[in-house]
């Protein structure tokens, strides 16, 4: 007698839908192109930006004191440290000072550059090493030798010089020797943007060239290399504590190795906020490539899904199989993607080589190219349980008769919860591991605005055709019959669409409005030239100079005083010459 | 087993030397089995009472099934004959757990099914219910074993595969089991299908014009292939059918017409017991 399917020989089917999701595989990507690529480029940016970040930051750490050029660094603009300050800096380890200034460099044949002075006294560099083209000990480049003192340059300063290493330039009223190209200067980064080529001398030269002046713009960078044994954190601070405890009065700057460089690792945050949040919006875009892919598919798929439901699946059991479907097709272009973005520090580091201005430490983090796996299959999960609870609806009666899907506009409410539920996830995943949650909350919060708002244009469009009155020709009848019609494809075509442009205009204003930050930032009238550190007695000689080669340039003078603290006397009276 | 006394009944139309009428000898005996039960009478495979059941929204709803009462005996074989749109596609529908009805009850091998949530439903329909389309409705991505195995892996039972094997053998197509639906005729798809249906040995087998996409003879074989099953097995066949001839194979018809049972002409083989 009959009795059905035994209950023995039963099995847990917990491997059940992945092997039907196999199985449905095997038609082929077709249809999944656009699925896969909108996730393996979302994917790959947000790796790639968080490792090349991760890379940055490791490299600012690692780097920190060869960056700062000391575990301390303190430093002075317009004046000296004092000889207790120095002595202060003395008893607690190796000090170096690094004495930097704008100048003219001047070639033989009157020719004149602008230079990035940077004077340095014999123990300079206390960290890291100075490397030089040709190959030669720093100080022995820097020497004072048949009357004149050495330099080392960037190559940029011999190109606008039309000079060759060994030529000799002048810098004030010192004679410099070019001996050696600059190759590698392990503090520049802390140096922020130069205006010109560096020109690397002893402090000797600097002291010789005159330049230094009461009221000129020299900035005294005073480094400590603490001892060895007491180097650490604690010994740090303790010796910043010190110096703020009994020199209260120097007004130095301070800086320890762990915020080298305030401003780049600002940037680097910075930077990978915004790309980051770049990648979030490919995610975004590609969500709804996702979405439509997955509705494609599933409408193609609505006999087979029946077929299951006929022969014993439940809604549930072919969600499961399709869901499964969904996430192994996010893994395939995921694990691309992360695997692209994670090898990106890695190419950039090997690529530009010791050419790239910044201390990138290529390294496998492996929570950067996790999390972006993570936001990747948020993401198809996200956008694919729309179309997936709708899967859980079709009915097995269009296997008996054919009829006109009437497919509900909402999928089951448990399906609508879990969507809201992993976009919320998505989103306070984005905003908490933002560096600046506010704009991170915004984006979030603009991009849901933008896809509530095109859905609402969808809505609009889809009223307005059902409106119109039903014009005569067949094609166009069709066509506006198709735009309103259940199931049309409107609301995926506005969407589309609308977010691409969306996403365009964004980019568009943003470098817009980077532009204009930019421009703003200058005035109107900004000066075509330069001329710093004119001394008040050469000015008359200047203007003229001026005037008899532009006779049409505007001159704008300013002038700097400087209120020694103790003398109160006025020391200079430095011009800042403009001409347009 | 089961399956293999089956199996050696189903080879008949490509074994002949092992030809023979299993297939009405089987019902015979199937018949006799239910006899000598004890109570004189079987439990019913299905009773349905006045069932209602309308489809589609506002002013496109349409009253399907009206006041339908239906009972069939575990075993028995019916042929439902009804012009098209009568209801005979729905009918198979309620009993197979597909469709819900908006008012009576519906009971298929004991089980209330307006009792059942969706879930219940499904597993009842996997282990109770084997359905052979017109359209056959194989699985394109999934070769000819899997598709047979496909009801037993959702009931997940270990042996699917095996099991499927040994079904595909019982409808000859041991030396495709490889094979892809696109790699086979219409008659061997159909052959699949009805191996698929039987696979977990289902109380109800309902067929839904399981000829109507093949050839006369591929048909014939598929139609004996059908009955071979329901006797040997015991099955209860539910055939839908708009071939007289073939309703009469079965032991009783029933007619449907507008959503309600016809009484049974004079001289029908076995009465409509509504």
């Amino acid at each position: 007698m009959n009795a059905g399917l035994s209950l023995s020989h039963r099995r847990g089917g917990a491997l059940l839908p992945l092997r039907f999701a196999a199985r449905e595989l095997r038609g082929g990507l077709r249809g999944f192109y656009v699925f896969i690529a909108c996730i393996a480029l979302g994917v790959m940016a947000i790796a790639a930006v968080s490792s090349l970040a991760s890379g940055l930051a490791e490299g600012l750490a690692r780097e920190g004191r060869v960056i700062l050029g000391g575990d301390l660094a303190f430093t002075l603009s317009l004046r000296e440290a004092n000889a207790d300050e120095r002595a202060f800096l003395e008893r607690r380890g190796i000090a170096s000072l690094a004495a930097t200034m704008r100048a003219m460099a001047r070639a033989q044949d009157g020719r004149a550059a602008l230079v990035e002075v940077k004077a340095v006294d014999p123990a300079y560099p206390l960290y890291g090493t100075v490397a030089l083209d040709p190959q030669q000990p720093l100080a022995q480049a820097l020497a004072y030798r048949d009357g004149a003192f050495g330099a080392a340059v960037d190559r940029t300063l011999l190109v606008r010089l039309d000079l060759k290493p060994g030529a000799r330039i002048t810098l004030g009223a010192a004679t410099i020797d070019i001996r050696a190209i600059l190759t590698s200067e392990p503090d520049r980064i802390a140096s922020g943007l130069g205006f010109g080529p560096r020109l690397l001398v002893s402090e000797d030269a600097l002291r010789a060239s005159g330049l230094v002046q009461p009221g000129t713009i020299v900035r005294w960078h005073y480094r400590l290399r603490l001892p060895e044994q007491d180097s650490t954190d604690t010994a740090m601070r303790a010796v910043m504590a010190a110096a703020r405890a009994q020199l209260p009065e120097a007004g130095w700057e301070l800086r320890s190795r762990a915020n080298a460089s305030p401003a780049l690792e600002q940037n680097v945050e910075r930077f990978t906020q915004y790309l980051t949040l770049v990648g979030l919006t490919a995610l975004l875009v590609g969500g709804v490539g996702v979405a439509n892919a997955v509705k494609g598919h599933l409408d193609g798929r609505r006999e087979v899904i029946a077929t299951f439901k006929a022969l014993g699946a439940s809604g549930r059991r072919v969600f499961a199989i399709y869901f499964t479907q969904v996430l192994v097709l996010a893994g395939l272009g995921a694990i691309p993607g992360l695997l692209v973005g994670a090898a990106l520090p890695f190419v950039v580091a090997w690529s530009l080589g010791p050419g790239l201005p910044l201390p990138l430490v290529p390294a496998l983090h492996p929570g950067d190219p996790a999390l972006a796996f993570i936001f990747g299959l948020l993401t198809a999960a996200t956008f694919a349980l729309w179309p997936l609870g709708h899967a859980h609806d079709v009915p097995v009666s269009a296997l008996f008769r054919d009829e006109v899907a009437s497919e509900r506009r909402w999928p089951p409410p448990p399906y609508v919860a879990a969507t809201i539920l992993l976009g919320c996830t998505l989103a306070v995943l984005a905003v908490e591991l933002a560096y600046d949650r506010r704009i991170a909350a915004i984006f979030v919060a603009a991009a849901v605005a933008v896809f509530v708002l095109l859905r609402l244009v969808a809505g609009l469009i889809m009223a307005a055709a059902r409106r119109l009155p039903r014009p005569r020709s067949p094609l166009v009848r069709l066509a506006l019959a198709n735009i309103h019609r259940p199931g049309a494809l409107t609301p995926s075509v506005v969407l589309s669409v609308g977010l691409g442009l969306a996403v365009m205009v964004a980019v568009i204003s943003i470098e817009g409005n980077l532009r204009r930050h930019f421009l703003a930032a200058l005035p109107d009238s900004a000066p075509s030239f330069y001329f710093v550190d004119i001394p008040a007695a050469d000015a008359q000689a200047f203007d003229a100079f001026i005037r008899a080669r532009a006779s049409r340039a505007a001159l704008e003078r300013v002038s700097r005083e400087r209120r020694a603290r103790r003398k109160f006397e006025t020391v200079s009276g430095s011009a800042l010459g403009a001409a347009r | 087993m089961q399956a293999n006394v089956w199996t050696r009944a189903a080879q008949v139309p490509y074994d002949r030397d092992n030809a023979g009428p299993p297939a009405t000898e089987g019902r015979k005996e199937q018949r006799n089995m239910q006899d000598t039960s004890g109570s004189g009478r079987a439990e019913p495979a299905v009773v349905l009472s006045g069932v209602n059941l309308s489809l589609g929204r506002g002013a496109a709803r349409v009253h399907i099934l009206k006041d339908l009462d239906l009972h069939i005996d575990r075993g028995e074989a019916i042929g439902l004959l009804g012009p098209s749109g009568s209801g005979k596609s729905t009918l198979l529908m309620v009993m197979a757990g597909l469709e819900r009805i908006d008012t009576g009850s519906v009971v298929v091998a004991g089980e209330a099914l307006d009792a059942l949530s969706e879930d219940a439903l499904a597993r009842f329909r996997g282990r109770n219910i084997g359905i052979v389309f017109q359209s056959f409705h194989l699985i394109p991505t999934m070769t000819a074993l899997e598709n047979v195995a496909v009801p037993l892996e959702l009931a997940g039972l270990d042996d699917a595969h095996e099991r499927a094997a040994r079904e595909l053998a019982a409808v000859g197509l041991s030396g495709r089991r490889q094979h892809y639906p696109a790699e086979l005729s219409g008659g061997e798809q159909q052959r699949v299908a009805l191996a698929r249906a039987l696979a977990p040995d289902p109380r109800i087998l309902i067929a839904d014009e399981p000829t109507g996409n093949l050839d006369e003879g591929t048909g014939a074989e598929i139609i004996d292939l059908l009955f071979a099953g329901h006797a040997q097995r015991g099955t209860t066949l539910v055939l839908v059918t708009h071939d007289p001839a073939l309703a009469l194979r079965c032991d009783r018809t029933v007619r449907l017409r507008s959503g309600r049972i016809e009484a049974v002409p004079d001289g029908a083989p076995a009465g409509a017991k509504p």
